[in-house]
């Protein structure tokens, strides 16, 4: 027993100080941060609460929670809402499914940047190709990444498109688990397709469909790279988001106490937004 | 609460994203940089001119009040005193001493811009132009009370070596003033009648006062007018004037005098103004006549070079090669200095300057007795050397002998390759025949540094050894192509004439930003010695951390900095200190560049004011193809709002509004004024009557492809333009407008510096410097231009004739050299980046979507920016 104690000790030794050096360090160290100032460069110095002070009353900040929680209002429909109907879709007889299935997982394993370079040629204002398909239907030009309205819903619905496929994976495994045996009883009552679909395979869908949103939601609030790469953060701050101020904070100003605040703010938001989250969607599946 | 708890690894990679990385440096940032020692050999020598002032007094000449230097000062009090009863009570005062006076306040002016340089160069001039006589030529001596010695010999009027030093007096006033400062104005028309008079000598072919020394020193004289006032009669009469003195050379490289240039009369050669190879040298430079420049080779390969083999320059050499070791003295040194630091200019053979460093070096101690005849506590330096003991040095401190050696060293001081050996001594003794000096002679320096110069037939070498084992150097230019490209063959360079200093080149690492990886590397001590990629927003934080060495600190470098730059160039890149930190390298001067065609095509000028401004864009902009869409622009203001972005049309108006006021000055902002709002203003304008596309053009440039007619932008564009613009698109540039009732060319411009940094972790700080030096000489700028369309921070740049051809290789290049020297960058200040940051939101807010006034937006913008100044 000893023995085997000794061997699981050693057996989880190497998780056990990966997640100590890259995940415990980092948040013990960040919450020392908050306390503290520093450049990276000179030696940190006490700050008291000023880093905590200057977060309550940093209207940045404010906005990048209210901006996230806008993006994040659009991006969870809609991605849940796509990724549903394409697993839907590529779970029935299709012509080169796993084509398809491929297809649609690609853009996951595409570097974001990569992605979010090319997404801004699509959206650009005078060349750009959707404003080319809108010329040829006189529409246009539509400011995509210029106009204050537009441009975060423009990023999410990027955003929706770069992750979908791993969401259509989740979906997918749920639709290939849902029973035939319960397709088949209801049909035979009578059912209709969307019948079929809003009563048997919605409900039975809903440990992915959480785990789409709690994942979705923890991947909302780090958009990062879509305004970072498109729009800086314009126009008039609507797509800062809480992490490209933080990536600001630390990497542009080396105010490494500030950015660590504003890390930790940013876990709290997420942890009461995923308690809240869990309790709706939790409630609902006990009803 | 499971669900909760399954989820705190999550969280933790959340917040962990933005302090890992700070996290596992933590672990290194307890040391830092370790502090670089630079030890006292490696210094730059101190020039005080606090004797030379004492020895300056006020007096009244022709009912003209001016300035004087009383000609002797006796130790050990070193009251200023005059002619002594030796000398027949000649005067307290000499147009001699006072015009040479006034050549080291001025270049001490031009080094400094120290406004008491000025003053008394200027009170010195009006006394040198107060004894001229109405026909170019001059009395010598004062009395006390000011009134001129019209008896003596050595002061009877005539145009003779007082003439000629006068003469180069105001050559240099009106090279280093500019042939437009008021105070010229003063010296031009005795300048005129001395020229005519020079002109008079030299059309009988007779030499000033039958010297050549005297010929000489009136021929830099002419030449510094030449140099910034050219015109082809003073081109002909310089030539003509260098023509007399090339025959006066005798002997070649086996027979005495060895090539030396001697007085007819004398049939001696002597040290004291032996100046006739400078003159030559930089007639050679100055007039494009190469065969000048061999003729003042002649001696210093030659004779001068026999010098430093026998180990000390004599006070005298016959006919027959026989010497007079002493008197030596600084009048005797000086100009053997200034002539092979003249001829390592017309030849750009750095060879030339180690030995006029090995030269200077006596003024340091490199003299038999090892005696310190240049005191930079005081500036004093002793009268002279009577023999090879110390009780035959004479102590006292004379004018001529505080000029001359202030001369040479302030010469010395700007010449990177000369400088660094005033700390080398000949090795062994010191040989007084210069028939049978040898063929070689060793010099040793600190820390085990050697030279050694040999004879090579006619000419010679210079062989150097930096110490004991050889030294390597860590480089990290900038990563683009251009750039390493350029960086590889200057290394190659360098590394082919030291072999014992090797440069090694890398890369600056891939890294989001140069600044991160940057900041990276010091926080992990993994810095190389020398970066030439430092912006002036990183450059502040460097400082902060104690990551970069002072640069003024540093003998090559600060030598550097003498030779390429001004005080006002210099001013902005100083730290709280008073230090400079990096080396300027180079400038990208903002201008209006725009497409020629397209102005023609609307009926419009190049803009130089708002209005004017405004007015193009109207008429600029089309709908070229008729679907009701505009799609030809008159400018682009970039709708982004990263700091940097700024660079491009906010920051270069409001520099050429404010008349060079930055953003951050010694902590405090200083922005919140009318320009900041008046640049603002005319680009809402512009938006708001819809004068500028609201597009980011991704992907294009829309200059190069004729979209938009102007674009603010520096000259590293132009050599990208000339390889991707469209074919027929033909551009010029123009200064950036300014508000109407400015004027545009008296505007600073935006001059995107990009500076060359030495870091704390080097072991070889003194080698780094020269480096440094070597990639900032005027070889390595000339090699910039040419390459990579890029300009040196250099003043004078667009009147330097050593770089008129390379400005040539690329069009445009010339304008945009003319506006180095009023050129403003980002502030050193470590909170620049976060500064410019709320600014270009408040430029976003106010011009480009109108939401809030110009007056608010900056205002807002200032508010916040003292915030972060506070919070520091």
């Amino acid at each position: 027993m000893r023995a085997e104690s000794r061997s699981g000790l050693l057996l989880s030794a190497p998780y056990t100080a990966f997640l100590l050096l890259f995940a415990l360090f980092p948040i013990g160290f960040s919450v020392v941060l908050v306390l503290l100032k520093w450049d990276l460069v000179t030696p940190p110095s006490f700050a008291g609460l000023d880093n905590l002070q200057h977060l309550v009353a940093d209207a940045r900040f404010w906005q990048a929670i209210v901006n996230t929680f806008v993006f994040l209002a659009i991006h969870l429909p809609l991605q849940v809402i796509v990724a549903l109907a394409l697993a839907w879709s590529l779970n029935r007889p299709l012509l080169l499914r796993s084509f398809w299935r491929a297809a649609f997982f690609l853009p996951v394993v595409i570097s974001g940047a990569a992605v979010t370079i090319l997404w801004s040629a699509l959206y650009a204002t005078d060349v750009g190709l959707i404003n080319g398909v809108l010329a040829r239907l006189d529409l246009g030009p539509v400011p995509w990444l210029t106009d204050p309205a537009i441009a975060m819903p423009a990023i999410a619905v990027m955003a929706t498109w770069k992750n979908v496929g791993f969401y259509v994976v989740i979906y997918l495994a749920g639709l290939q688990n849902v029973p035939q045996s319960c397709h088949e009883a209801i049909e035979l009552e009578g059912a209709t397709g969307w019948q079929s679909f809003r009563h048997v395979t919605l409900p039975l869908l809903k440990p992915q469909t959480l785990l789409v949103v709690t994942l979705s939601t923890i991947n909302g609030f780090q958009l990062f790279i879509e305004p970072y790469v498109l729009t800086g953060g314009g126009p008039l701050r609507r797509t800062l988001s809480v992490v490209l101020y933080m990536y600001r904070n630390a990497f542009s100003y080396q105010k490494m106490g500030y950015a660590a605040t504003l890390g930790l703010a940013l876990a709290l938001v997420i942890a009461v937004v995923l308690v809240l989250q869990r309790r709706v969607i939790g409630s609902a599946e006990e009803s | 609460m499971q669900d909760w708890a399954a989820k705190v690894p999550l969280i933790g990679a959340v917040v962990g994203s933005a302090v890992t990385p700070a996290a596992l440096m933590v672990l290194g940032c307890g040391q830092g940089p370790p502090p670089v020692a630079v030890p006292s050999w490696a210094k730059p020598i101190e020039l005080r001119l606090d004797h030379l002032r004492h020895l300056g007094f006020d007096v009244t000449v022709a009912g003209r009040p001016a300035r004087a230097v009383a000609l002797y000062a006796e130790a050990p009090d070193y009251r200023p005193i005059g002619s002594p009863a030796r000398d027949g009570f000649e005067g307290l005062a000499a147009v001699d001493d006072a015009a040479r006076a006034a050549v080291v306040y001025l270049r001490h002016f031009e080094q400094t811009a120290d406004p008491r340089s000025k003053q008394e160069a200027l009170g010195l001039l009006t006394f040198v132009t107060a004894m001229e006589q109405g026909d170019g030529e001059f009395l010598n001596f004062i009395h006390t009370d000011g009134t001129p010695n019209r008896a003596a010999p050595t002061s009877r009027k005539s145009f003779s070596y007082w003439a000629a030093r006068a003469l180069w007096a105001m050559g240099e006033a009106v090279r280093v003033l500019g042939p437009d400062d008021p105070d010229v104005d003063a010296v031009r028309p005795v300048l005129d009648r001395t020229l005519s008079r020079l002109r008079r000598d030299v059309d009988r072919g007779h030499l000033v006062g039958g010297s050549a020394t005297a010929t000489a020193e009136a021929l830099l004289g002419l030449l510094s007018v030449q140099q910034v006032e050219p015109t082809v009669e003073r081109a002909d009469l310089a030539g003509r004037t260098a023509d007399l003195l090339v025959p006066l050379a005798q002997g070649d490289a086996d027979t005495p005098p060895w090539g030396a240039r001697v007085d007819p009369a004398e049939g001696v050669w002597h040290a004291w103004g032996a100046r006739s190879t400078q003159a030559l040298a930089l007639a050679g430079r100055v007039l494009a006549r190469p065969d000048l420049v061999t003729a003042a080779q002649r001696e210093g390969d030659q004779l001068w070079v026999r010098f430093l083999l026998a180990g000390e320059v004599p006070a005298a050499v016959s006919a027959d090669g026989s010497t007079t070791p002493f008197p030596q003295i600084a009048y005797g040194v000086s100009p053997v200095v200034e002539g092979y630091l003249a001829l390592a200019e017309a030849t750009e053979e750095p060879r030339y300057a180690v030995l006029a460093g090995l030269v200077a070096a006596w003024l340091l101690g490199a003299n038999r007795p090892g005696i310190t005849m240049y005191d930079s506590a005081t500036g004093r330096t002793f009268d002279g050397l009577g023999g090879p003991s110390a009780e035959q040095v004479n102590r006292n401190s004379g004018a001529e002998s505080t000029i001359e050696a202030l001369l040479a060293l302030g010469a010395v001081a700007t010449h990177p390759e000369a400088t660094v050996y005033l700390g080398y001594r000949p090795v062994g003794p010191i040989v007084s025949s210069l028939a049978d000096a040898p063929a070689e002679r060793e010099f040793a320096g600190p820390e085990d540094g050697r030279v050694t110069v040999s004879r090579r037939g006619a000419t010679f070498a210079v062989q150097e050894r930096a110490g004991a084992s050889t030294i390597e150097l860590k480089y990290w230019p900038a990563a683009n192509p251009m750039e390493v490209d350029l960086a590889r063959q200057l290394a190659d360079v360098w590394n082919a004439r030291h072999p014992d200093i090797q440069v090694r080149i890398q890369p600056i690492p891939a890294g989001r930003s140069s600044e991160e990886v940057l900041l990276a590397a010091v926080v992990g001590n993994a810095t190389p010695d020398i970066c030439s990629n430092v912006s002036s927003g990183l450059l502040g934080r460097l400082v902060r951390a104690g990551a970069v060495v002072r640069l003024d600190g540093l003998a090559a470098t600060a030598a550097r900095l003498g030779e390429r730059t001004s005080e006002p160039m210099l001013e902005p890149m100083r730290l709280p200190d008073g230090g400079i930190y990096a080396m300027p390298w180079k400038t990208n001067p903002m201008m209006l560049m725009y497409n020629v065609d397209h102005l023609a095509e609307a009926g419009v000028e190049p803009p130089g004011t708002y209005s004017e401004l405004i007015e193009a864009l109207r008429r600029l902009v089309r709908d070229t193809d008729g679907d009701e869409r505009l799609d030809r622009w008159g400018f682009w203001a970039r709708l982004k709002t990263t700091w940097f972005e700024r660079f491009y049309d906010f920051y270069p108006l409001y520099l050429a509004a404010s008349e060079g006021r930055t953003l951050v000055s010694q902590g405090e902002v200083v922005f919140e004024n009318e320009a900041a709002v008046a640049a603002i203003e005319v680009l809402r304008q512009a938006f708001a009557e819809r004068l500028l596309p609201r597009s980011n053009f991704e992907g294009r440039d829309p200059f190069m492809d004729g979209t938009v007619a102007m674009k603010v932008v520096g000259p590293w564009f132009v050599k990208e333009l000339e390889e991707l613009k469209i074919p027929g698109l033909r551009y010029d540039v123009t200064p950036v407008p300014v508000p109407d009732g400015n004027d545009p060319e008296a505007a600073y411009a935006f001059a995107d510096l990009k500076n060359i940094a030495v870091f704390s972790t080097t072991r070889h700080p003194a080698a780094a410097a020269r480096f440094v030096a070597f990639l900032t000489s005027p070889e390595a700028d000339r090699l910039m231009i040419e390459e990579i369309a890029q300009l040196p921070y250099r003043r004078a740049l667009a009147t330097d004739q050593r770089f008129a051809d390379a400005l040539t290789r690329w069009p445009t290049l010339q304008a945009y050299a003319a506006r180095t020297d009023r050129g403003r960058d980002i502030d050193v200040d470590p909170d620049i980046v976060e500064v410019f940051d709320i600014l270009s939101e408040a430029y976003e807010a106010a011009a480009i979507y109108g939401v809030v006034s110009p007056e608010q937006a900056v205002r807002d913008a200032a508010g916040e920016a003292r915030a972060v100044l506070r919070a520091r």
